[in-house]
């Protein structure tokens, strides 16, 4: 079985300022924060919790919690070379992210990053060195693969993901799936580091009229007739499509890692209350303990959940209970 | 010169501000990002006699200026809290008060008993009154069986027994009475607002388990009465708890009667929100010619 992810290396709280702030498509913005800390230790599927106002005593704090962000990019200073930005980018749902697309450069944010587990990127040789804050990667004679599915505003940790990938010699297929053609997120981003990056609307106003996984099967398919090449999928969308993303390519073999997403108050591990259910007990979060207790089946129990803040959002797909999440 | 010094029964605290139990894990979550030494004293989670794996999601919702939780005591069970927790936990200099829920009198029993024995425990806060998990309410709201439940967890330890009381009943001071003369050495006053949140598109309640337990500042006013209720029903020291996310809040409390607070949902905003709320409460102190948060308790009352 498969080793839960790597865990969150350092977390910290921030002041970042805006640099860049700009709407990239309708109730779509892109965030550019100066960062340095959190740019230089950020991996691909961990996110930032951002207060969505400044002070939130002066708004008599409503809306009360943080707000969850993908880290979409890490920027380099041009000169040094130092990691120092980090981008977000997300879409106006509620009051938070409305009160957010207020924000100016020069703006300054409070924020606690990067948190969570990162997608797992070891299959590829690929590891992440903090000191020196890079990506090393072993040679392998092999040839990889990544297929990265990204649905509406779940695409931005991808893009993050496919730049360390590309960088480590990963051929990348990107799908991206959106409800229309003006919500297309990351198309430009992506089509710098992949492949071939294929487009689905549940309209048919641009690409395929269809779903994510009407091109995932061809691309599964034409994977498998060449299984010399190591493939893994990685997902990030609405709950559905992670579903039906995980399904199929359990049913073709094919090793796909996901990020989770639910409502998530504290972000940092203490309020349990962002848990997904997983199909089996956590070994690797048991350790020992297990054999050692009498109620055995109780504690199994206790780590049936998983909460997405610190043991995800990435996860494998094939230990996510797919049935027991609603969504 | 400001002394925070706080002491609830025999017990010294270094501030009045606590960290409400369920919004700080077991410590070793949280003690990478804050200090823990700022801290009166932490509150563990609530540890039940067998583990717990809680409520299915979604276990929470965001609702004005509070959320909703229906986590259902997921727990490790106190087994595993000793084995596994409690060696972080006897580390930090900072008290260490353990929350305990059960399902009948015996489990309370079993708890104290069992964590009595355990070095690195200041004291015992006994949560009769969860929302969120079956007969959670039922130690709460009747008095002869809070009575009961305090009586026998008193006869059960050596160690300050704390109880955590219930707002979801008609008279919260009948309750306290009660609970002061089962034996208890202080009153943490109150828990969560059972409330409920429904998703108009599905037409469905937004929390798995219907109803959950409110919090944040949205429920300051109604725990602040809660407290002032009390205060005038008993005499053991009482720990206001309910919406305290900055000192102002925290210092409405011990002017109502508390002798100290704890912070809880206010964490999940800015995890450093209990310190900062104690050394909001030093300045107010300095700035109005106070030594120390016991000047204040009670204050505002006639």
């Amino acid at each position: 079985m498969h080793k839960i992810l790597p865990h969150s290396i350092i977390r910290a709280a921030h002041k970042a300022y805006v640099l860049e702030f700009r709407e990239v498509a309708p109730l779509h913005y892109q965030m550019r924060l100066q960062s340095p800390q959190l740019a230089q230790f950020a991996q691909p599927g961990q996110f930032v919790h951002i207060l969505t106002h400044p002070n939130s005593e002066s708004f008599g704090f409503d809306p009360l919690l943080r707000r969850a962000f993908s880290i979409m990019s890490v920027g380099q200073n041009e000169i040094s070379g130092a990691k120092e930005t980090i981008d977000i980018l997300f879409r106006v749902e509620g009051r938070g992210t409305k009160l957010l697309a207020q924000s100016q450069a020069g703006d300054e944010i409070d924020l606690i990053g990067p948190l969570g587990r990162a997608f797992d990127i070891s299959p590829y040789g690929i590891s992440f060195n903090v000191e020196q804050s890079l990506f090393h990667v072993k040679q392998s004679p092999i040839q990889t693969r990544a297929v990265v599915v990204g649905g509406g505003v779940g695409v931005p940790p991808l893009v993050f993901l496919s730049d360390v990938l590309s960088k480590s010699g990963v051929t990348i297929e990107g799908i991206i799936g959106a409800r229309t053609s003006s919500e297309i997120i990351g198309l430009n981003e992506l089509n710098d580091l992949c492949q071939r990056v294929s487009v689905t609307t549940d309209n048919g106003s641009r690409g395929h009229h269809g779903r994510v996984t009407d091109i995932l099967a061809d691309v599964l398919n034409q994977a498998n007739e060449d299984k010399s090449i190591l493939t893994l999928v990685y997902a990030c969308g609405p709950l559905p499509m992670l579903r039906a993303v995980a399904q199929m390519c359990a049913s073709l073999g094919v090793k796909c890692q996901v990020s989770m997403e639910e409502n998530m108050p504290c972000g940092i591990g203490v309020c349990n209350g962002c848990v997904v259910r997983v199909r089996q007990k956590d070994q690797e979060l048991n350790g020992q303990a297990c054999s050692e207790i009498e109620t055995t089946e109780n504690w199994s129990a206790y780590h049936s959940y998983r909460r997405v803040c610190v043991e995800g959002p990435a996860c494998w797909a094939d230990e996510i209970d797919w049935e027991h999440n609603n969504g | 010169m400001v002394d925070l010094t706080t002491k609830i029964g025999d017990l010294t605290l270094r501030n009045p501000v606590l960290t409400a139990s369920g919004t700080f894990g077991y410590g070793e979550e949280i003690a990478d990002l804050i200090s823990l030494d700022g801290l009166g004293a932490i509150i563990c989670k609530t540890v039940t006699r067998r583990p717990r794996e809680g409520n299915p999601p979604p276990r929470t919702c965001e609702t004005a200026a509070g959320m909703l939780n229906a986590i259902g005591l997921q727990n490790v069970g106190v087994e595993t809290f000793i084995r596994e927790k409690m060696p972080f936990l006897r580390g930090c200099k900072t008290p260490i008060v353990v929350n305990i829920a059960g399902e009948s009198v015996e489990d309370f029993g079993f708890l104290c008993r069992a964590l009595s024995e355990v070095e690195g425990i200041s004291a015992l806060e006994l949560n009769i009154s969860c929302p969120n998990v079956a007969h959670g309410l039922d130690f709460a709201t009747d008095p002869a069986i809070a009575e009961d439940v305090v009586n026998h967890a008193r006869n059960s330890t050596h160690l300050p027994v704390w109880v955590k009381l219930s707002p979801n009943v008609t008279d919260i001071a009948s309750i306290a009475r009660a609970v002061e003369r089962g034996g208890a050495d202080a009153l943490c006053v109150a828990n969560t607002f059972v409330g409920i949140a429904i998703d108009i598109k599905r037409r469905r309640p937004r929390l798995s388990n219907k109803t959950g337990g409110l919090s944040g500042p949205a429920i300051k006013p109604l725990a602040l009465r809660a407290v002032w209720q009390c205060a005038g029903a008993v005499e053991i020291p009482i720990i206001g708890v309910g919406g305290i996310a900055t000192a102002s809040d925290a210092i409405e409390f011990l002017l109502a009667g508390a002798s100290a607070v704890q912070v809880g949902t206010a964490t999940f905003v800015q995890p450093r929100a209990a310190t900062d709320v104690a050394q909001g409460i030093a300045d107010y102190l300095e700035q109005n010619g106070f030594s120390s948060p016991a000047e204040l308790v009670g204050l505002a009352r006639p």
